[in-house]
């Protein structure tokens, strides 16, 4: 049985998505924030205590990309990932990995940054090379999706999933506005109609907000 | 033919090791870090590694390493997929640079932000014991196997490797000591010939 352990208002949202997506039997666990923090008892499930995790029967993985290409390789039937000798499966690859290993780690760097600077501090180098680093990627991404539907070309993938979440942070955090960015916008309706993406809202939308 | 845009004292050097351990001929050009918008005209993105094979132009480390290692890898440096291997290689491909990475450069920034005034700030506080959590986690992942993967060295030790080299750069060189199998891991995958080859072409001309 799969369960997923979902931090509430965090990243694993992604996976409970990725389930409804595929249809697959599963159970959540959900743990609240403590202090704004993943409580301790997630430390039970897996040394680290951070979510996601995500158990099926007695193997335990952590690190959303690799929960994510787990599932899609093992129970995925071809679904949610272009076929590995696609021309599409590099750039598929690359935003699995490109979600948490840049961008999350940039967008929360600006947070941070901003955060230390206080309002005062906006304009300083510091904040703008965070500002302009994450300009550049939100732009390029707009590029992207000007010209395919989805991230990794003409079909709706597990690279999207990923990469939504980043937006939605976006949204929850003061804040990067991303209205210059039709495709983006124009995408993000699209993933967020699915049926999946509104079953993964019922039983995963936050329940605290920051 | 593949090229590699790599940038100087920076986590690019991974693709140089792994085309070393591939021993597929590469082309190498570098970017200071005084001077790297060059790598816009690569790719919008401007951040190394990327590579360009053939046409195709590939981004983001663990992608690359990917990328690379099904194109040329010949089933090297890759376990079976439907394995405990499979699934730590999986785990730390993307740990890399999707946790470490983010929790060592967070406490090296904010202290050279904060200074002084780190040991104070709240922030930090919170930091510093999960980047030491995740130290403590991988030290002793590397007490139970001999690599990250398990009894073999795989892609995942070369893109862990320069997270610890990173914390190594950062805190000081005999850093490693403290975690001893962190410490006798290192000294074994820099053990490799292919690694030494990489320092030759790809050691880091200035410091952070």
């Amino acid at each position: 049985m799969l369960t997923i352990h979902h931090l509430d208002n965090s990243r694993s949202e992604r996976i409970v998505w990725l389930l409804e997506e595929l249809g697959l039997p599963y159970q959540q666990q959900t743990f609240m924030r403590d202090k704004g923090m993943a409580p301790a008892a997630m430390k039970a499930v897996h040394p680290l205590g951070k979510a996601p995790i995500l158990s099926d029967d007695k193997v335990v993985i952590m690190e959303s990309g690799a929960i994510v290409e787990y599932i899609v390789n093992r129970y995925g039937n071809g679904r949610l990932a272009p076929a590995v000798s696609s021309a599409d499966y590099p750039m598929y690859l690359q935003w699995l990995h490109y979600a948490e290993g840049s961008a999350m780690a940039d967008l929360l760097a600006e947070v941070r940054v901003r955060r230390l600077a206080g309002p005062e501090g906006a304009n300083t180098p510091a904040v703008q090379m965070l500002v302009e680093r994450n300009t550049n990627a939100i732009r390029y991404i707009d590029s992207v999706l000007a010209q395919t539907p989805y991230l990794a070309g003409s079909e709706f993938s597990a690279a999207d999933i990923m990469m939504e979440f980043n937006f939605s942070f976006m949204d929850r955090l003061p804040k990067i506005d991303i209205t210059p960015y039709p495709h983006i916008i124009a995408w993000l309706q699209r993933v967020r109609a699915r049926p999946a993406y509104q079953r993964m809202v019922a039983v995963a939308a936050p329940k605290v907000s920051f | 033919m593949i090229t590699l845009f790599h940038l100087d004292n920076s986590r690019s050097e991974r693709i140089v090791w792994l085309m070393e351990e591939l021993g597929e001929h590469y082309e190498q050009k570098t970017f200071l870090r005084n001077d790297y918008a060059g790598l816009r005209d690569i790719h919008p993105l401007g951040k190394a590694p990327v590579i360009r094979d053939g046409e195709q132009v590939v981004f983001e480390s663990g992608a690359i390493v990917e990328h690379l290692l099904r194109r040329y890898g010949k089933g090297r440096l890759h376990p079976v997929a439907d394995s405990p291997e499979g699934l730590r290689y999986l785990e730390f491909m993307h740990f890399a640079e999707g946790s470490a990475m983010p929790a060592l450069v967070n406490v090296f920034l904010l202290r050279r932000a904060l200074g002084e005034q780190a040991d104070s700030n709240p922030m930090f506080q919170a930091m510093l014991p999960r980047a030491d959590a995740m130290l403590n986690y991988l030290d002793a992942e590397l007490a139970a196997r001999p690599y990250f993967a398990g009894a073999e060295f795989t892609a995942a030790d070369i893109m862990m490797e320069f997270c610890l080299a990173f914390q190594e750069r950062v805190a000081s060189p005999d850093w490693a000591t403290s975690h001893p199998h962190i410490h006798a891991w290192l000294q074994r995958v820099r053990a490799r010939p292919a690694y030494q080859r990489m320092l030759k072409v790809a050691t880091p001309q200035k410091a952070f």
